[in-house]
């Protein structure tokens, strides 16, 4: 079972993203699908249907949605629209309650029913579902959105403090690659227009570094983020629209352990995927001990010439996601 | 219990005559007499005045004539071998007021080193002072001291011989039976015990022997004895009465009973000595592990060491170490029991039906005995093989106090450091682990001792996986471990009744963390107990005993969770082995008070001439369960705590029927109630309403004495269980109540266990067992498989010995794969980049089959009179078959493997013992 999920031999959907990553009930979201295909089989997006999952998962169920949502015929299930990307989708204005910290009421008694559990960062999410349809054959993807509800099972006070320090999260940004031979060292910037042509040996093995934005990790007023200890009375200029940053965001959460709140940074994490050769991991994390903003890995040309397709995706754990295409081209 | 003396035991230790101080009396005893005198001189029971003849009195008269309760054997100096057989020094002894050896003086000298050696040895004899007129006094007597001959064993004997005796006693009464014929070797000699129980043969051939214990009260039972040139053997066989005796805790119906002494037969119990449990193959040399080889018994898999009886859960299975509760039976990974071998009489496996003398289980019992502490100088072991090393020593302080000392340490994470890459402990869980034992006891008298000790275990497994992607790095740490401190008093009464308490304080610690797909999980409890045991067993009247008693225990415990509600998981979850984990995480910290006192009470009523047993019995077990928290944190809100109480009846039945000698009928119902596990009662996790399981045992079975030595159990189980704990099957249950009480399950089938007891070398048995475990989950569910449901188990196993010290034995297994849940699909879990398993129906599919051959060749030696070693090699999967263990898939499911358990693996091992 040597399968490498980094190698793309088939059209699959690699990444789903929420636009924006955060939202609050009744707010309006799009969502964007990177579905990919090689150069025999690129894949009909037309085959892509996309639906909300309004059921809360079961107790009993491991997984990160209720198995009901699993299936083109459930009951639990909101069509949203079709295609790579969709967009004007509405947050259900009882998501805190289905999937939050509210507690949900018994209709039948009246009582507080128990409130969904948060994730490790303090998140709460609205499942929403890609299915691919060839034939009659599904298969699904599960992504989210984050949802502003606010924190559960804390003091007033606490609330209070969340709610006025808590950033939004930001969808995380891909800035750069560099890509080493061992001879030369090329850098390409995602967004230009001018790409530059790498080649690399075929068999060889080359050292990538892809970038995204450093975030700051004490608060300043006019660099246009908002952080966590500044609001709009100490520095409108920032937080009169808070903005988040694109890379490893500092955030607010409330603690179940401590039952305080705290400040966690984002973890981010890269996976790569190509049409061809071999990355030595599909997934890398963060250079944490030398460069923070970076994540490394390493990658083996075919011994086939022609050009490679690559895939970077990057994901921080409060689930935004961003990601970027290349190519390499490989030459004997 | 055997006595292997030293050379000058066998013929010798006579007294020729004794005199009262300082040639006050004179007492001659007959020569063909004192030869028994001195072997009796081994036990505290021994009575020299027994064998002599009418006293003569100068000065008064002799009213008690000494008894040695202290023999010291003597080993010649290497070296020293008398061609001429047997040697003896005749001395004259002083003894004081206190039965102190005060003078000693050669009569007829031999030469040396003779003379000094038995003047040492006698000086330091122990008698229980001779009374006359009623009154302790000093005396004078004349003893024989004889050195048999050769200072090593098995020199210049054409036809080495050994003297072969013992006694019989009551197991429950501890009196000795008189009239039970002892038969060797089949057709072999005979003899009857005499009114003192004792019997015994003068010159048997050294080598195995069958030895057939024969009574019209129980049925009979034999075993094996392996005689050594140079020994002597002094045996104490202790039996169950079928009639008029019965334990004071009617368990023999139904039981497994692994017997660590040399013989203890029980009726109607099947039984393996020590000896042979120590050599069964796999086991390790330990002889609590053979348990996993009875019917009846799933197997665990491998680095488990859960004990799954008749298709209950790992948790419903009591284990009772000398009536003191511990958590569990077997340390982490399942290499080693808690308990060291030297200190373990028997272990009684009860699946089911037993009387009212236990509860809080819905599954099994297992009890443990320890030995009793002899008072014969000091013993001890010392062993050693790859896995770990231990020691035992055991002896007397003065002549009330006896101690035993036991302790092991594992180092299988040090050899495997040597011998394996050193990133083993990653992949494969290596267990640390050691357990010790104290025991002192303080023999008030022959009917009534106390005794004072501790039981402790320690458990750590540990490994880090580290990978590039976070999500990929796993962490976990296991930690386990438990003390007990307990005290066991016992009084005999003359009228046949016994007292029985044994208070105990104990501590347990658990905790698991584990960190895997970025998701912290972690739990942790300390838990203080104090318990108690407490029963009076006894004749009613002439056709009934009965049994009281009370039960006790109560728990306080301080938990600490954090992580998903579903990690860790608990039977019954869906799951597949290497799932990323549910990422919603809560955290909670609670205390729980439980708290049980059962009184109980039993009757065993004999009918139609013994021949029917009716064993009615009634348990009353009030519960009463306490926290900290009723519901879960929130904000400022202070905790309210809460307590929760029900009682219940538990009546127990128990019928026995002996339709001959030969054949048995058995049955036994009961109603058994199971309190809830601190960790369940979590606010957050679990449900702080949750009270007691229950369960109700049916049984009907039957033994057969098919030839001598060789016999057939058969029976049939059913048991139907309510109120199980199980996760809600809501989206959103109410608050406080993830866990709730829609569970129930059943488990039914039957078992055959065929037996060949004894031949001249061999042993074995063939146990097959055939069991339907199942549970629902909640109202509107169906019965499915019990995650632990093996629905065949097969044992085959046997031990031959080769001579020359040479054992070899082998052990076949088969057992079906414990029930998963297949996966037909995954889905593209996006924010993780990861997949997330589809099922299929819940337990629908299984592990394949496992087969094992494991074999064991044991070398043995004598090391002088009263030591030996022991070195074996023990090969578990012989055949380096890859057994599936566990189902595992690739990344996206879509492709199914197996993790396979141990590949072929030899344990090399000895044992010295002294």
């Amino acid at each position: 079972m040597e399968e490498r999920p980094s190698l793309v031999d088939a059209p699959k959907i690699l990444a789903l993203r929420s636009i924006p990553a955060e939202a609050a009930p009744g707010d309006t979201v799009s969502y964007e699908a990177l579905f990919v295909g090689t150069e025999d089989s690129t894949g009909d997006p037309e085959t892509l249907f996309w639906q909300y999952c309004l059921l809360r998962k079961p107790l009993t169920a491991s997984g990160t949605i209720h198995p009901g949502c699993l299936d083109d015929k459930g009951a639990g299930i909101t069509a949203l629209g079709k295609g790579r990307k969709v967009v004007e989708a509405v947050v259900a204005d009882d998501a805190c309650e289905l999937f939050g910290p509210t507690p949900p009421v018994s209709t039948e008694t009246g009582a507080s029913l128990r409130a969904a559990d948060p994730d490790t960062t303090g998140g709460y999410y609205q499942p929403v579902v890609l299915r691919e349809s060839v034939g009659a054959n599904n298969t699904y993807a599960v992504g989210v959105t984050r949802l502003v509800c606010g924190i559960g099972a804390a003091a007033q006070d606490q609330v209070i403090d969340y709610n006025k320090h808590y950033r939004r999260n930001e969808n995380p940004r891909l800035d750069e690659i560099l890509i080493d031979d061992g001879r030369t060292t090329t850098k390409v910037r995602f967004g230009d227009e001018a790409v530059p042509t790498v080649a690399v040996r075929a068999g060889s093995t080359v050292e990538m570094e892809v970038a995204w934005p450093t975030c700051p990790r004490t608060s300043q007023c006019g660099d246009r983020i908002c952080s966590v200890d500044e609001t709009v009375d100490q520095c409108e200029k920032d937080c009169s629209t808070p903005t988040g940053c694109l890379g490893a965001e500092t955030y607010l959460m409330f603690d179940p352990v401590s039952r305080s709140l705290i400040e966690e940074s984002e973890q981010l994490r890269v996976s790569w995927y190509a049409i061809a050769g071999g990355f030595d991991h599909d997934r890398t994390a963060a250079n944490v001990a030398t460069r923070p903003n970076t994540s490394s890995n390493k990658w083996t040309a075919p011994l086939t010439a022609g050009t490679v397709r690559f895939w970077v995706v990057l994901r921080d754990d409060r689930r935004g996601v961003g990601w970027q295409t290349f190519d390499l081209t490989v030459m004997k | 219990l055997r006595e292997a003396f030293g050379d000058a035991v066998c013929d010798g230790g006579p007294i020729s005559s004794w005199n009262m101080k300082y040639s006050t009396f004179i007492v001659t005893l007959a020569a063909s007499l004192l030869q028994v005198t001195a072997l009796q001189a081994r036990s505290t029971t021994a009575d020299v005045a027994a064998l002599a003849e009418e006293p003569v009195s100068e000065n008064g008269t002799l009213t008690r004539p000494p008894k040695l309760i202290h023999f010291e054997p003597v080993q010649l100096p290497p070296g020293h071998v008398s061609s001429l057989g047997p040697v003896s020094v005749n001395l004259e002894l002083g003894l004081s007021t206190e039965g102190k050896v005060e003078l000693v003086e050669v009569l007829e000298s031999v030469g040396e080193p003779y003379d000094t050696l038995a003047k040492e040895a006698v000086s330091r004899f122990l008698f229980e002072p001779a009374e006359i007129d009623g009154r302790p006094a000093a005396v004078r007597l004349k003893y024989r001291y004889v050195f048999s001959g050769d200072a090593a064993p098995s020199t210049n004997k054409s036809v080495p011989v050994v003297c072969f005796s013992g006694v019989v006693r009551d197991k429950i009464t501890g009196k000795s039976l008189s009239g039970v014929r002892i038969r060797l070797d089949g057709n072999g000699p005979e003899t009857i015990t005499g009114d003192d129980g004792r019997f015994s043969f003068e010159t048997i051939e050294v080598g195995s022997h069958s030895v057939l214990l024969m009574d019209g009260r129980f049925t009979p039972v034999g075993t094996e004895e392996t005689l050594e040139a140079d020994t002597k053997y002094d045996v104490v066989y202790e039996v169950e009465l079928r009639v008029e005796k019965v334990p004071d805790e009617e368990r023999a119906d139904f039981e497994l009973v692994v017997l660590a002494s040399k013989l203890t037969k029980r009726v109607d119990a099947v039984a393996v000595s020590s000896e042979q449990a120590t050599k069964v193959a796999g086991t390790g040399g330990d002889a609590i592990k053979v348990v996993e080889n009875l019917p009846g018994v799933a197997r665990s898999s491998v680095g488990s060491g859960a004990l799954v009886v008749w298709g209950a859960g790992t948790a419903d299975t009591r284990v009772y170490v000398e009536g003191v509760h511990v958590p569990v039976l077997y340390h982490e990974g399942g290499f080693r029991s808690v308990v060291h071998s030297d200190l373990v009489r028997n272990v009684e496996l009860e699946p089911g039906g037993y009387g009212a003398a236990y509860g809080r289980g819905l599954g099994g019992l297992v009890t443990v005995g320890y030995r009793p502490l002899e008072a014969n100088g000091y013993h001890g072991s010392l062993a050693v093989d790859v896995i770990d090393a231990a020691a035992s020593v055991r002896g007397q302080i003065g002549e009330k106090i006896r101690f035993s000392l036991a302790a092991r340490k594992s180092h299988l994470d040090r050899v495997l450091g040597w011998v394996a890459s050193d990133n083993v402990g990653e992949f494969v869980p290596i267990p640390r682990y050691w357990d010790g034992q104290m025991r002192f006891a303080y023999v008030l008298s022959p009917e009534e001792s106390i005794e004072a000790g501790t039981l402790s275990s320690s458990d750590r497994i540990s490994r880090s996986f580290v990978q590039a992607d976070p999500l990929d790095t796993k962490t976990e740490l296991k930690s386990s471990g438990f003390h007990r401190v307990y005290v066991n008093y016992r009084k005999q009464r003359n009228d046949g009744s016994q007292i029985s308490v044994v208070p105990y304080y104990g501590t347990n610690r658990n905790r698991i963390e584990s960190r895997f797909g970025g998701v912290p999980a972690a739990l942790s409890s300390k838990t203080k107990l104090l318990g108690m045991r407490a029963s009076w067993f006894g004749p009613v009247s002439d056709t009934i005993y009965g049994t009281v008693g009370l039960d006790s225990e109560i728990e306080f415990t301080s938990l600490n969770r954090q992580g998903s509600v579903t990690t860790p998981p608990r039977e019954g979850d869906v799951r597949v082995f290497g799932q990323l984990p549910d990422d919603q995480v809560n955290a909670d910290r609670w205390q729980t008070m439980i708290v049980g006192i059962a009184p109980y009470g039993q009757l065993d009523w004999s009918l139609l001439d013994g021949k029917l047993h009716v064993i009615p019995g009634m348990r009353f077990e009030p519960s009463l369960r306490g926290g900290s928290r009723f519901t879960p944190p929130e904000g400022n809100v202070p905790a309210v705590g809460y307590s929760n109480q029900d009682a219940h009846l538990e009546p127990r039945l128990a019928l026995r029927y002996s339709l001959s000698s030969k054949f048995v009928v058995r049955a036994a119902t009961g109603l058994y109630h199971q309190p809830p596990l601190a960790e369940d009662l979590s606010p957050v996790f679990g449900n702080p309403r949750l009270g007691a399981s229950s369960a109700m045992h049916y049984l009907l079975g039957g033994q057969a004495q098919i030839a001598e030595g060789l016999s057939v159990e058969v029976t049939g189980f059913y048991s139907g269980q309510s109120k199980l704990v199980t996760r809600s099957q809501l989206s959103s249950p109410a608050v406080a109540q993830a866990l709730v009480q829609d569970g129930k399950g059943r488990a039914y089938g039957a078992q055959i266990m065929l037996r060949q007891e004894l031949t001249k070398r061999l042993f074995g048995w063939v146990s097959y067992s055939i069991i339907r475990s199942e549970r629902t989950d909640g109202e509107g569910t169906r019965y499915r498989p019990f995650d632990f449901d093996q629905t065949h188990v097969f044992t085959a196993l046997a031990s031959y010995d080769l001579g020359k010290g040479y054992e070899f034995g082998s052990r076949f297994r088969f057992s079906t794969g414990y029930a998963r849940t297949g996966v037909i699909g995954a889905a593209y879990d996006a924010r993780v980049d990861g997949y997330q398993p589809l099922f299929g129906p819940h337990n629908a599919t299984r592990i394949p089959n496992f087969y094992q051959l494991d074999a064991r060749l044991t070398k043995s030696f004598r090391l002088g009179m009263s030591s030996s070693a022991e070195v074996y090699l023990d090969i578990q999967n012989v055949t380096n078959r890859e057994n599936p263990e566990e189902i595992v898939y690739n990344y996206d499911y879509s492709k199914k493997s197996y993790i396979t358990g141990l590949p072929i693996l030899p344990v090399i091992g000895g044992k010295l013992t002294w």
